[in-house]
């Protein structure tokens, strides 16, 4: 029986992913995503918890090490149930110092000292212990991952198991595209440059076809987003009251880049059915259509960015020299889209429902992103699969770009490149396997 | 003289969905069952041809035996199911006259739209532009939308483009009938000139006087099959023969 060696390859390399995510979990290698969260704690469940510990035993006269034991036991778990404040946990105690009862000393909990192994060292006797969580009333607590307990780590799993070999399988297909096809690179970029004006010239057509007609024509560019940000700001503002500053920025920024890769997606995605007629015809490389679709959201999305500067300037958001660097994740979102819109308009091809089922994906692809709500309002299992979602890393880079005027992190900017780089080897791989096929079923 | 296209043992088969599938349950059913057969249709079968640079080649044939679908093997819009397809230098395809002609665009627009279909650079077609439009004897309509034209004036538009360079390659397919007989003149005195100029040229047609009086080599294609190939003299008395 003939194996392909293409088969052969991926194979190896999801086996290959595998066992590493396997190492890396059993050697606790993986840290999992600090869960970053809040919650409040009430009166009551102070109360309980100052009970709780009293009931253990912890009084005056007992010994220092179970006091010292039960105290970082009790911190190793407040620490991950999240009390953190220095000043919201506080533990009293006296020490019997040569018959003469010294002051009641209070020890601050330090999350970092708990890390490090050494709570608290006790070498004299304890007279009289008191743990106080009552400063930690009504305060909303950010709670950050204190690796403490082994359960921080990822565990290997069915599931990490599946996720790991099906990254693999990814890499596996991308790198042995790029080892069968490296060498002729320059043939593609000469045929791509043979072909650009060809590229223009439909990004233009498409532009002048969509306003035809209309009375202010491209200005519904740049209106289009400013309405659509006065309903929903209207909407989500009075409806369900987010703590966010300046709501109608924070949607415009989350909207604009999502926009712009659901619309460069979606179009990729039906363009090579669109331009039926013209494969027929002529021979054009036919990769020209998914990445003509996205050239043009992109234009229209540079219209919107002009509403966005508006309101920016109208709502006195500063504007700092950051703003300068919104090509980098503007284009990396294109080159994502050009790679998704490939594997899109494959499937589209063969597999017609394919439109349909997009339509509902990107309806919950919009609710995993944050741009109605505030990303703090996802907690656990949602927060990891917001992590997961390619979409967040390039809304989010932009609006700290812009609303926040800050720099973001160099991994977030990996992030974006590797799920830019992933996405486009993986589409060219797709669409060059089945491309000669597509005359057949359009 | 080194072959300008070499084809071997193409066969090319094409899909026909023998019944509607139209929900997924049955698509489910069939999938399972394995019956989610397609009928395939043989369009071309084994067939091995070698074409000289220079030469002028000509295909004949009734409808249906694959003529078309060999040059668009030759122009590389289909690939062949099995076999290969080798062509050397450039290929000016005149299959399909002006696709993708936007009708709503005027003459201008879609003179610079088609030439970047070709993949004609923009200065290049600047230069050429009156060229074009005088071939096409189009002057007065140029910034007209291309939907007034008529047939005749569409076609002659986009003849003037396919033929604007010289193509080692030229890939004709029942184009001369377009146009009066003026015109017809006109295009074929054009491919002429190419055809002295060294091009090789594939024709299709239905007209055998053209054929012969154009072609050194001619092909005869029967149901996807070779029938014949020969001199153009030998081929073409027996095709009227056999048609008769």
């Amino acid at each position: 029986m003939k194996i392909r060696k293409s088969i052969v390859f991926i194979a190896i390399c999801m086996i290959l992913c595998t066992v590493a995510g396997w190492f890396l979990c059993e050697n606790q290698l993986l840290n999992r995503e600090s869960e970053y969260t809040q919650r409040n704690y009430s009166l009551e469940e102070i109360q309980l918890l100052n009970q709780e510990l009293t009931e253990e035993g912890l009084r005056a006269g007992t010994d220092p090490q179970i006091v010292l034991d039960s105290v970082n036991a009790y911190v190793e778990n407040i620490c991950l149930t999240g009390l953190q404040f220095q000043e919201d946990v506080q533990i009293f105690y006296t020490e019997q110092e040569e018959e003469v009862f010294s002051e009641a000393k209070s020890i601050v909990l330090v999350p970092e000292k708990a890390k490090a192994g050494g709570l608290l060292s006790l070498e004299k006797q304890i007279v009289d212990l008191r743990i106080d969580f009552t400063g930690a009333e009504g305060r909303v607590y950010p709670l950050e991952g204190v690796v403490l307990n082994p359960a921080r780590y990822v565990e290997w799993s069915v599931g990490v198991g599946i996720l790991s070999a099906l990254a693999g399988g990814v890499l596996g297909v991308c790198l042995y595209f790029l080892l069968k096809e490296g060498k002729n690179f320059r043939i593609y970029l000469q045929v791509l440059k043979k072909y650009r004006f060809l590229l223009e010239d439909m990004v233009v057509r498409d532009i002048k076809l969509k306003y035809r007609r209309s009375v202010i024509g491209l200005l519904w560019s740049i209106l289009n987003p400013l309405l659509m940000m006065v309903v929903i700001t209207a909407v989500f503002q009075n409806l369900f009251r987010f703590e966010i500053e300046n709501f109608a920025v924070y949607y415009l920024t989350g909207w604009v880049v999502f926009n712009f890769i659901t619309e460069a997606t979606s179009g990729a995605m039906t363009s090579i059915m669109g331009a039926s007629a013209l494969i027929r015809k002529v021979y054009i490389p036919k990769y020209i259509f998914p990445m003509q679709k996205c050239i043009f959201s992109f234009v229209n999305m540079l219209f919107s960015l002009v509403a966005l500067f508006v309101v920016m300037l109208v709502l006195k958001v500063e504007f700092t020299w950051n703003l300068l660097l919104i090509p980098i994740p503007l284009v990396l979102a294109l080159v994502f889209s050009i790679g998704l819109g490939m594997i899109l308009s494959t499937v589209a091809v063969f597999f017609r429902d394919m439109i349909h089922l997009y339509g509902i994906f990107t309806m919950v692809w919009m609710y995993l992103t944050p741009i109605i709500y505030p990303e703090e309002i996802l907690v656990g299992a949602m927060q990891t699969i917001m992590k997961m979602n390619p979409m967040y890393y390039y809304v989010d880079y932009f609006r700290q770009l812009t609303l926040y005027g800050t720099l973001p992190g160099v991994e977030s900017l990996l992030v974006m490149c590797g799920c830019s780089v992933i996405s486009l080897l993986l589409g060219v791989a797709v669409f060059k396997k089945k491309q000669d096929r597509f005359i057949l079923f359009i | 003289m080194a072959n300008a296209i070499e084809i071997n043992d193409v066969t090319m088969k094409f899909n026909m969905c023998r019944e509607r599938i139209d929900n997924m349950k049955e698509y489910l059913v069939k999938f399972l069952k394995k019956q989610l057969m397609y009928e395939e249709f043989t369009a071309l079968e084994h067939v091995s041809v070698k074409i000289k640079a220079g030469e002028v080649f000509g295909i004949v044939g009734l409808n249906g035996s694959g003529k078309s679908t060999l040059l668009k093997l030759v122009s590389g819009i289909l690939k062949p199911t099995t076999g290969t397809v080798r062509t050397m230098g450039t290929i000016s395809p005149l299959i399909e006259l002006g696709a993708g002609f936007d009708m709503e665009m005027t003459a201008r627009e879609n003179i610079f739209m088609n030439g970047s279909v070709l993949g004609y650079s923009r200065e290049f077609m600047k230069e050429k532009f009156d060229e074009i439009i005088e071939f096409a004897e189009l002057q007065d309509f140029v910034e007209a939308p291309l939907k007034n034209f008529s047939s005749g004036m569409v076609a002659r538009l986009g003849f003037s483009i396919a033929t604007l360079v010289k193509p080692e390659i030229l890939i004709v397919d029942e184009i001369l009938a377009v146009g009066d007989f003026l015109f017809q003149q006109k295009c074929e005195k054009r491919i002429q000139e190419m055809m002295s100029g060294g091009t090789t040229v594939l024709i299709v047609s239905h007209s055998i006087e053209q054929i012969e009086r154009l072609c050194n080599r001619v092909m005869w294609l029967e149901k996807g099959h070779v029938k014949m190939i020969g001199e153009t003299e030998e081929v073409c008395v027996a095709y009227k023969g056999n048609v008769r």
